[in-house]
């Protein structure tokens, strides 16, 4: 039996078919075989989303959407020592399809991994990395090589996981100023009041805190946070601080601020009478059911009842008070 | 009820029996090969060929035909599979498009087994399945020939597909432009050879 395939001879719909019946991971690895896979691949249209690049002791690229696709790549001996050391040039890469077991090895496989990042948003129209994750205490890798390896990629989020340190998130969000959501969850970065210049940014979205990752919060820190979305898993905000909080807003605070969740793990019972304390409000009755869409990520959540207090600009924010099974929440969205 | 609304009750045995339909006779056409051979198809096997299905309801209405079919591009090897696989897969349901990728396609057992051929035939067989368009056999063989990238890195993709590196399509761009321009400077100089000649009658004709 002859071993080859004169794939690329083959009529346009019949290689298109051959095409859509490989895996994302064959896809990828075909449209790194030449200019001219790559532009066979690029015409079918096809999608991805979201993409993850994700630094850690190497770099790891991850899709989710519509297979879950793993690529690792390793570095040959040029990465040792504790860094910051420049990206380094994959000796070998390897691949992974959804939860398998099964590895595919790509040995010397020649590409940079910035070729492998570009390869991948451009076959897939992808305009850019939907989240760099950063996991390790100090980054290993120099920023600037970094940036380099992303090249023209729009990054948006960042996932600070695991133990990332609170000096890597804070030279990771100097390097990318046009980050738009972050997502906080690593034990080394529990203490906010070590971040305020990262609480200050104005981001779309500010996750602090979750599972078990549970954020130190002082009330100066509520003050500073200048995101639209904001979720917080904290012990330390209080009753009486999530009141003061509110008279601020009323005040003109948190200007950019309009859906927040405060989330209180261990069985914190909520004082509605000490959080609503002062305050102007209207109870909304617990049979209404309003409809509100965040605006950063267009997801709906509906809102039963709630307090609504009205800002000295005229906006309306509405406040909501959630008790169950032990678990205590606040939300709190500004209509527009 | 009256006696006469009563209804009447008529034998079993006096009932109208239907008939069996008679078994609709199998109708056969002749495909020849570009290379002269022919291959006879029911009219049955035919309908899992797009192509031919049309062909033989416009042109003859589903009649008997005397004459056969040519299949310009089509050689006998890859004809003679074709048919067995349309014969095979007769009665069954053209499968319909779907958008996914991976396109959710397992080959059954006896395809697996028609499909063990030589990389050669199998590209020709994939080649005559698009140009009569039947989507059950090209569903099947593009998937075989999807399952050979499985695990492989982008050099040996190179390798198994016969894939010319940037360079080598390159340089082959490159002879076929050079040719090209052989070629025309070819013609130039042909035609600049004939011009002043031609030129030359005419001013002979004028003259006379």
């Amino acid at each position: 039996m002859s071993s080859d395939f004169p794939l690329l001879r083959l009529p346009e719909k019949a290689l298109n078919l051959v095409i859509q019946c490989m895996d994302y991971i064959e896809i990828v690895g075909f449209s790194l075989a030449s200019n001219k896979t790559k532009e066979t691949v690029k015409s079918l249209n096809l999608q991805v989303s979201p993409l993850f690049l994700t630094t850690e002791e190497i770099i790891k690229v991850h899709v989710q959407r519509p297979s879950r696709m793993f690529w690792n790549f390793y570095p040959g001996g040029e990465n040792a020592g504790n860094g910051p050391i420049p990206v380094y040039m994959p000796a070998r890469v390897t691949a992974r399809r959804g939860l398998t077991r099964e590895i595919l090895e790509y040995l010397n496989p020649g590409y940079s991994i910035q070729k492998w990042i570009d390869t991948v948003q451009y076959i897939f129209s992808h305009p850019g990395i939907n989240c760099l994750v950063f996991k390790r205490d100090r980054c290993k890798f120099d920023m600037n090589s970094l940036m380099e390896t992303i090249g023209t990629a729009k990054v948006n989020a960042f996932f600070f996981d695991d133990r990332c340190g609170v000096d890597c998130a804070k030279m990771a969000v100097r390097q990318f100023p046009g980050i738009s959501r972050m997502y906080a969850r690593s034990q080394n970065m529990v203490e906010t009041s070590l971040y305020t210049d990262i609480l200050m940014q104005n981001l779309d979205v500010l996750f602090l805190g979750e599972g078990d990752v549970i954020m130190r919060m002082e009330f100066d820190n509520l003050l500073l946070i200048n995101s639209k979305e904001i979720k917080i898993r904290s012990r330390d905000i209080t009753d009486k601080m999530i009141n003061q909080f509110l008279k601020h807003w009323i005040r003109g605070s948190n200007p950019r601020m309009e859906f927040t969740l405060l989330l209180f793990p261990d069985g914190r019972i909520l004082d509605a009478n000490a959080i609503l304390r002062g305050l102007n409000f209207r109870e909304a009755p617990l049979d209404q059911v309003r409809l509100f869409t965040k605006p950063a990520t267009q997801e709906r959540v509906e809102i039963m009842g709630g307090y609504d207090i009205r800002r000295v600009n005229g906006s309306v924010g509405t406040l909501k008070i959630v008790q169950d099974d032990g678990r205590g929440a606040v939300i709190f969205c500004v209509w527009n | 009820m009256s006696a006469e609304q009563a209804p009447v009750e008529v034998p079993a045995v006096d009932a109208p029996v239907a008939e069996a339909a008679p078994a609709e006779p199998t109708v056969y056409y002749t495909l020849e090969s570009c290379d002269g051979d022919e291959v006879k198809i029911s009219s049955e096997a035919v309908k899992q060929s797009k192509t031919l299905n049309d062909l033989v309801s416009n042109l003859h209405g589903g009649a008997e035909m005397n004459e056969s079919i040519p299949m310009d591009n089509i050689k006998k090897p890859a004809l003679v599979k074709v048919v067995e696989f349309c014969e095979h897969h007769k009665g069954e349901p053209i499968p319909v498009d779907d958008d996914t990728v991976p396109k959710n396609v397992t080959i059954p057992e006896w395809d697996e087994e028609f499909l063990k051929i030589d990389n050669d035939e199998l590209f020709h067989l994939i080649l005559a399945a698009n140009y009569l368009d039947i989507k059950q056999l090209m569903n099947y063989a593009c998937k075989k020939v999807a399952l050979m990238a499985k695990g492989k890195s982008p050099e040996e993709l190179r390798v198994i597909f016969e894939i010319p590196t940037d360079e080598e399509d390159e340089a082959a761009e490159k002879a076929a432009a050079e040719k090209k321009k052989a070629k025309e400077a070819e013609k130039a100089a042909a035609a600049g050879e004939a011009g002043p000649s031609a030129a030359g009658a005419e001013d002979v004709a004028a003259a006379n």
